[in-house]
């Protein structure tokens, strides 16, 4: 039969099969796996390509292998995963461990077959702490192990020879399953030929790295790795230009540690794409980086920071504290930026900085950008005046502005300043492809908004960000309107006192200060996540005695665990104020008011359960537990309503995503292949 | 060359079809043959393809001819299939089977993942009994080797649906 023969030429291309099973997830490749023999062939490599071990049953299988279940014995699990994994490991191309057992039973598969033999063909290694995990519970042991010779087959000995001396006792964080795991591990890695992507998170760059040298580490990965296109390390210090000479593909590097060395090379690295670090930068070497590596595209650091003069950048050892380094004003960045690559896509600063930070951010947005005509991304702690408008001056093809995860406070009273205010509306008049406008921390004002030019970002998926300053009636505003209301209608106008007609100006005004902004908001017909704001509740809520009672704000009925009210002057979010203009918003699938002094009742939720048929989170009606405060009843019958109108509709705090684990996933997707 | 010049392919059952230069290209194979040996001015057979097959792929060139991101336009694996291709894959197994294979030769990577797309939304969240009724497969599994599989390729790490 024709279908017959032409499936079966399908399925026995390699690279069909591969594409058929790249729309399919793991479950569905499993059942492929067992329609019969022809699939099974053509789907189990597939299946194996990904292992992760925080996936699917791995998790509950490795914890059963560390002995957590007694009904299902150690040593048949162990079996059954070494078995697996010595006749499907030669499928896996990229290998995620994170559990003790998958660890050592993977190297040990790669000690015994060579990682390029029959055993395992591997891509990429991303290795997650696995000490922690294995010999109960995470106790790293300080003392000093002796490494038995004998274990060693003489071909080890030569290459283990550079990590760990036999026979020899030393000082180690690690116990003694540990070294076993870390040597199993160097067998691996220089077994393995040719990975393209490599992940070592703290301890294992340590132990793999820095029992001896790192020198050693980057001796090894240059004779047996010089294929990486993707390197995350955690080594103290790291020389970028020290990596780039050694591993000619890399791309993507991510650093945990200091960057040090030398700053000025003479050679540029093309094919150098993304540099992320979790420590600062000078601005200096920032600059620098931008000048010397003309095919970056991202670069993202925790922030920039300045030295005094007299301080050479060689880690940590400051002659001064941290806090005590001045702001250069002899300094300057333009001579540097004479060719500044212009592919650069992203720039990103993870952490909050100190007072200069602002300084650096004027010379970003002055020196910086106007070379940068293709920014689409940036991530910055705060909105600054001078880099909004210099956004929307340079940079036209932006798609997403975040700020990152520091989250002070929103509220104007422990913000001290001002400076978060309508700074960076200029993105959504000015950046017609913007998609993401993640600023919970920033404040647009009412009237600005409506005097300022439309919203020209069409396209816009997110938009997180306070709306304020709009004219509200306070609660006995409300009362005494209401009795005008009704004053009007039994004896007319006339008759009102001009407090009472002062109450309907002011409730007029309010409502048609919202119209428009409701009508800004209505435009944005692509939006899938509306968060209006953010319920901060302090760390430090607790500290002080005991017994001390937990500090609350009623108001309208709410309770609000923060050191202030709501958010002041906030939308009404009501229907009578205009809520239903967002009917609009049909692609809507969060939405969030947390914080907002918002009169949301049963009609507004009604309404919401049909008009945003995709709404599948809301942020505004949870429960946060802090310990002593219960739940005020108003929300509490708000979320029951909720869930009896739409069961699907989970109810959650404000997450302030974190842009440093963002940046990193989306690094490490690029390097597997 | 002129943009509108046209080229004459041949089928595995020797029917000629003649087609405008630009849905020719939309082939790498054909592109790059024509780019390397220039217009040979008779007919390119294509042994590997029949009519009715062909006849389909210059449906879908010729829709998608004038698309900007035809290269691009299937790299996003989670988008969903748009509705003249929605209808288009809309074909019984063995065309869909024959149209994987001849955009595989010719090298039209679009269709690939269209028709590879359309496969795979056939086995999603399905029983291995289900699939094997779709495809019309017998299982040839002996009961100890499918026990075996399902041990090891599935059951223990994989969730079940």
């Amino acid at each position: 039969m024709a279908t017959t023969a032409s499936s079966r030429r399908v399925l026995s291309l390699p690279e069909l099969t591969s594409l058929i099973a790249s729309h399919l997830r793991p479950p569905d490749l499993a059942t492929c796996s067992r329609v019969s023999r022809l699939w099974n062939d053509a789907f189990t490599p597939s299946l194996w390509h990904t292992i992760d071990d925080r996936l699917y049953n791995w998790p509950r299988i490795m914890k059963d292998l560390d002995g957590g279940d007694p009904d299902r014995p150690y040593e048949e699990a162990l079996v059954w995963a070494q078995q697996v994994l010595q006749k499907y490991g030669h499928h896996i191309r990229h290998l995620s461990v994170e559990s003790g057992v998958m660890a050592r039973t993977v190297a040990e598969i790669g000690r015994t077959c060579g990682g390029g033999g029959a055993g395992l063909h591997l891509n990429s290694i991303w290795f997650d702490m696995p000490w922690n995990r294995y010999g109960g519970g995470g106790a790293i042991k300080q003392g000093l192990v002796k490494v038995p010779e004998a274990i060693w087959t003489p071909e080890e000995k030569v290459v283990l020879h550079g990590i760990l001396q036999p026979g020899v006792e030393f000082s180690t964080y690690f116990n003694s399953h540990d070294w076993m795991m870390t040597w199993q591990w160097w067998l691996l890695l220089l077994k393995t030929p040719a990975l393209r992507s490599l992940k070592l998170f703290v301890f294992e760059s340590m132990n793999l790295a820095q029992v001896h040298s790192q020198e050693f580490f980057r001796k090894s990965l240059a004779v047996h790795h010089r294929t990486l296109t993707s390197l995350q390390i955690n080594h103290r210090q790291l020389s970028l230009v020290d990596y780039l000479e050694i591993l000619p593909n890399l791309q993507h590097l991510y650093c945990g540690g200091d960057l040090v060395g030398n700053w000025y090379p003479n050679e540029t690295y093309p094919r150098f794409r993304t540099l992320v670090t979790n420590k600062p930068l000078t601005g200096e070497i920032f600059y620098n980086l931008l000048k010397h590596l003309p095919g970056l595209e991202d670069i993202g650091v925790s922030h920039l920071r300045t030295l005094p003069d007299h301080v050479n950048f060689d880690g940590n050892d400051w002659t001064e504290g941290d806090n005590n380094w001045c702001y250069r004003t002899d300094f300057k960045v333009s001579p540097l930026l004479d060719g500044v690559p212009s592919r650069l896509r992203g720039i990103h600063f993870f952490d909050e900085c100190q007072m200069p930070y602002r300084t650096f951010m004027s010379e970003i947005a002055f020196d910086v950008l106007p070379s940068l005509p293709f920014l689409t991304e940036i991530t910055v702690d705060g909105a600054y005046p001078d880099l909004g408008f210099a956004l929307a001056k340079y940079c036209k093809l932006l798609e997403v502005f975040r700020n990152s995860e520091s989250c002070k406070s929103i509220l104007p009273a422990r913000r001290g300043d001002r400076a978060d205010v309508n700074e960076i509306g200029v993105l959504l008049e000015s950046c017609p492809r913007l998609r993401v406008f993640d600023a919970m921390e920033h404040r647009l004002e009412a009237d600005h908004i409506k005097s300022q030019q439309p919203w020209v970002c069409k396209d816009l998926e997110l938009f997180r960000c306070q709306l304020v300053e709009f004219e509200r009636q306070n609660d006995h505003e409300s009362s005494s309107y209401a009795k005008a209301v009704r004053t009007l209608a039994t004896t007319g106008f006339d008759s009102l006192t001009p407090q009472q007609r002062w109450k309907l100006e002011k409730h007029e005004r309010c409502r048609t200060q919202q119209r428009p902004v409701y009508d800004r908001l209505a435009a944005l017909t692509q939006l899938t996540t509306l968060d209006l704001g953010h319920e901060f509740v302090q760390a430090n809520i607790n500290v002080g005695p005991v017994d001390a009672p937990i500090q609350y704000s009623t108001h309208g009925g709410r309770k609000y665990i923060t050191s202030n009210r709501p958010i002041p002057n906030t939308m009404e979010l009501s229907l009578a104020s205009g809520l239903d203009c967002l009917g609009r918003l049909v692609k809507l699938e969060v939405f969030g008011f947390s914080g907002v002094d918002h009169r949301i009742q049963e009609a507004e939720l009604e309404w919401m359960a049909k008009a945003w048929p995709r709404l599948r989170i809301m942020r505004g009606l949870h429960h946060t537990p802090v310990l002593g405060v219960t739940e005020d009843e108003v929300t509490a019958g708000l979320r029951k309503t909720m869930q009896t109108l739409r069961p699907d509709v989970r109810h959650e705090k404000v997450e302030l995503k974190n842009a440093l684990d963002d940046s990193l996933c989306r690094l490490f997707q690029l390097g597997v292949a | 060359m002129s943009a509108h010049s046209q080229i004459l392919l041949t089928s595995s059952e020797g029917t000629e079809f003649l087609i405008d230069r630009d849905i020719a290209d939309k082939s790498m194979l054909l592109k790059c043959m024509l780019e390397d040996i220039g217009e040979i001015g008779q007919a390119v057979p294509l042994p590997n393809v029949s009519g009715p097959i062909l006849t389909k792929v210059i449906e879908y060139c010729t829709h998608h001819r004038d698309d900007p991101n035809f290269l691009s336009a299937n790299d996003d694996v989670t988008a969903d299939i748009d509705e003249w291709d929605l209808e288009y894959c809309k074909v019984d197994q063995g065309t869909l089977y024959e149209l994987i294979l001849a955009a595989n030769y010719l090298d039209i990577k679009p269709l690939m993942d269209l028709t590879c797309k359309t496969v795979a939304n056939m086995i999603k969240a399905k029983s291995p009994e289900e699939i094997r009724k779709t495809f019309n497969i017998t299982n040839d599994f002996t009961p100890e080797e499918e026990d075996q599989v399902r041990r090891e390729n599935g059951k223990d790490w994989v969730d079940e649906h």
